[in-house]
């Protein structure tokens, strides 16, 4: 049986709009994540898929639910054992431009963990010089500021922050969407590479599928604020359930010219989450809809072993 | 012998920078035909949104300057025109889709005047065939409710919805060309689903020739007839988009090619990154731009430029290991494409 790292449970972040409604963010997700393995988050914009990961890492207040890191609930820490999950955790972020401070030289971004957490106890250079070696850049960069690199640059600087105090968690938001193509496989490998040589566990939150079903073990979808989909990637990949998870697959452009695919192309847009459909929230675009999915809302149930889903199709 | 639509000669484009001058396009030649699509395809960086631009004469002067070559349009020049002269042209010939909807539609303007200024400049029209033609257009772009939102304004449409309104733009006056510059970009994948096919109707339905930029092998893949790689300003292959990729003669195009990773892909293999960064353009190198992260480089390629080696049926690309002199090509080529 493998251990469970992390469990969220029906886990809400509402932000209150001022007007007596609240967005409803995230509404009521659970998923657990085991040790070591890496799992996916993918929907649309405004899904919630960032505030949930923000969540998680109390870099927001939960509204309702529960977050368990290791056994303990992660919003209620307090003192001591904050202080050690800020460091269990780690998080790198979508824009490695505006998630470095451009005063700083990289050595002092990469150190603020280490001096916050009385890590560095006199070896903070030596330090400094091997996670930059370990990211592929080389000790020489310590001395320069964020402007002085490029974007795959930075984005390394930014793993090397999050790698300074030894996580064991890290919540990786969207971290190559800002980069070009042929800079992309280069992270994900460093990632990839980090994760085996330290038994990294990983939240990867992104918009790209194909980089989603590379990178995870398991992938959950999101939308409106609510998981809809959970399996493994390559369940998920051959035998999507959910409509919404059939329609995002087949929307994926393949660069491959003799592929010829039926394709489901979703009408209207995503509904906004300040003001959600009754029923399935998913109800308004589905292909598939029925008049019980704007009565009810469906189920997060297990449909098959390891795969969940919520959608009144497919309950029995 | 035919004549090309739109035909790019030679274009070199610089711009003038505090650190020095940028050597932003250098030496790009393609065509597009009557009716096709063509897609320019590269990293950022690598010229071909301003090669965009240039074709359009929307390079902002200074800092930036043609400083030589040619763009053709029906045969005649249109590069180095006066604005007067390329106003005729800009937005009633040629049309421009761009890449951020958020930013490409004036806030302050109802959304049918934006789509019918240009067609009322030139056709010298009524408010009542103005109005009219506004809904036609949003109805072509797939608007519901075309009569109620012409009157509304850019915040009240999705991003979406947004970029339909840019289309719809773009092809208000029908024009022969359309350049669209990351269309999809800034879009979620349900989204550009909707606008791909929607580019594709129209070009089918309105016989349009269409530039699409993209750094999307993808979208490449699902809308465009033929494709030019761009690296470092410079065109390193081109060729029809089954000859391509089905079988890409650059070591840029493999590496882009074996760097992505296929949603199809059964057993979870490493990806094959392209070592290192574009090399630096205020001070581009003798060689082949890419000869520094290339697994095949020889001596020659650092020392001088390659030359385009032609493959049949438009099939062109600029390396040396094509040059007869040049050693093991076809061994080279069988070890480099392994893993495609």
């Amino acid at each position: 049986m493998t251990e469970a790292l992390l469990d969220v449970r029906d886990l809400k972040k509402y932000f209150s709009l001022g007007t007596g409604f609240d967005l409803k963010a995230v509404d009521g997700v659970s998923f657990t994540i085991n040790k070591g393995e890496t799992f996916g988050l993918v929907g649309e914009s405004g899904c919630g898929k960032s505030t949930l990961g923000r969540t998680i890492i109390r870099l927001y207040d939960h509204t309702d639910g529960e977050v368990l890191f290791k056994g303990k609930n992660v919003h209620q820490l307090r003192g001591k054992e904050a202080g050690q999950f800020n460091r269990d955790a780690q998080m790198i972020f979508q824009d490695p431009q505006a998630s470095l401070n451009p005063r700083m030289t990289v050595e002092d971004i990469i150190a603020e963990g280490l001096d916050i957490h009385h890590l560095n106890s006199g070896m903070r250079r030596e330090r400094v010089a091997e996670l930059l070696h370990l990211v592929g850049l080389h000790k020489d960069h310590a001395q320069r500021f964020p402007h002085e690199f490029s974007g795959g640059q930075r984005q390394r600087i930014g793993i090397a922050r999050a790698l300074a105090v030894e996580p064991e968690f890290i919540i990786a938001d969207e971290p190559i969407s800002a980069l070009d193509v042929s800079i992309q496989a280069q992270v994900v490998n460093l990632l990839e590479d980090l994760q085996h040589d330290r038994g990294l566990t990983y939240l990867f939150i992104a918009h790209d599928l194909s980089m989603v079903k590379h990178i995870s073990n398991r992938i959950g979808v999101m939308y409106l604020g609510k998981m809809v989909e959970l399996a493994s990637s390559y369940e998920l990949y051959t035998r999507p359930l959910h409509p919404y998870t059939q329609a995002l697959l087949s929307s994926v452009p393949v660069p491959d010219p003799t592929v010829k695919r039926e394709r489901i192309v979703l009408q209207g847009d995503l509904p906004s989450p300040a003001n959600k459909p009754s029923g399935c929230g998913f109800r308004t675009r589905c292909p598939l809809v029925q008049p019980r999915c704007a009565e009810e809302v469906p189920k997060w149930q297990e449909a098959q072993p390891g795969h969940w889903l919520a959608c009144h199709l497919i309950e029995s | 012998m035919i004549q090309h639509l739109l035909t790019i000669d030679n274009l070199r484009v610089n711009f003038k920078t505090y650190g020095g001058e940028v050597q932003a396009v250098r030496g790009v030649s393609f065509y597009v035909d009557k009716g096709e699509t063509v897609a320019i395809v590269g990293e950022s960086g690598c010229g071909k949104s301003v090669t965009a631009q240039a074709i359009m004469g929307l390079i902002p002067n200074p800092p930036g300057k043609i400083v030589g070559g040619k763009v053709v349009f029906e045969g005649a020049q249109i590069s180095h025109l006066p604005k007067k002269e390329l106003l005729g042209i800009r937005g009633t010939q040629i049309g421009m889709v761009f890449q951020d909807p958020m930013t490409a539609l004036n806030p302050t303007m109802k959304v049918g005047t934006q789509i019918v200024e240009g067609f009322v400049r030139s056709h010298q029209v009524s408010r009542e065939e103005a109005r009219k033609r506004a809904i036609e257009m949003l109805s072509l772009v797939g608007i519901p409710d075309p009569e109620k939102r012409i009157d509304q304004y850019p915040h009240q449409f999705s991003g979406g919805m947004r970029q339909r309104v840019v289309i719809a733009i773009a092809l208000a006056c029908q024009p022969k060309l359309v350049i669209a510059d990351e269309p999809t970009t800034a879009l979620d994948v349900t989204i550009q689903a909707q606008i791909l096919d929607l580019l594709k109707r129209l070009q089918e339905e309105q016989e349009l020739s269409v530039v699409i930029i993209t750094h999307d092998l993808g979208v490449v893949a699902e809308i465009a007839h033929r494709m030019v790689v761009m690296y470092a300003g410079m065109v390193v292959e081109t060729g029809t988009v089954e000859d391509v990729f089905a079988n890409p003669r650059h070591p840029y195009t493999w590496g882009l090619m074996r760097s992505l990773p296929r949603l199809d892909e059964g057993e979870k293999q490493r990806l094959i990154p392209i070592e290192g960064s574009p090399p630096d353009l205020f001070n581009p190198p003798v060689g082949c731009p890419f000869a520094a992260r290339c697994d095949f480089a020889m001596e020659i390629c650092e020392q001088q430029m390659p030359v385009t080696s032609e493959f049949g049926r438009g099939h062109q690309a600029a390396c040396w290991l094509h040059d007869p002199r040049a050693p093991r090509i076809e061994e080279l080529v069988a070890a480099g494409r392994q893993g495609i």
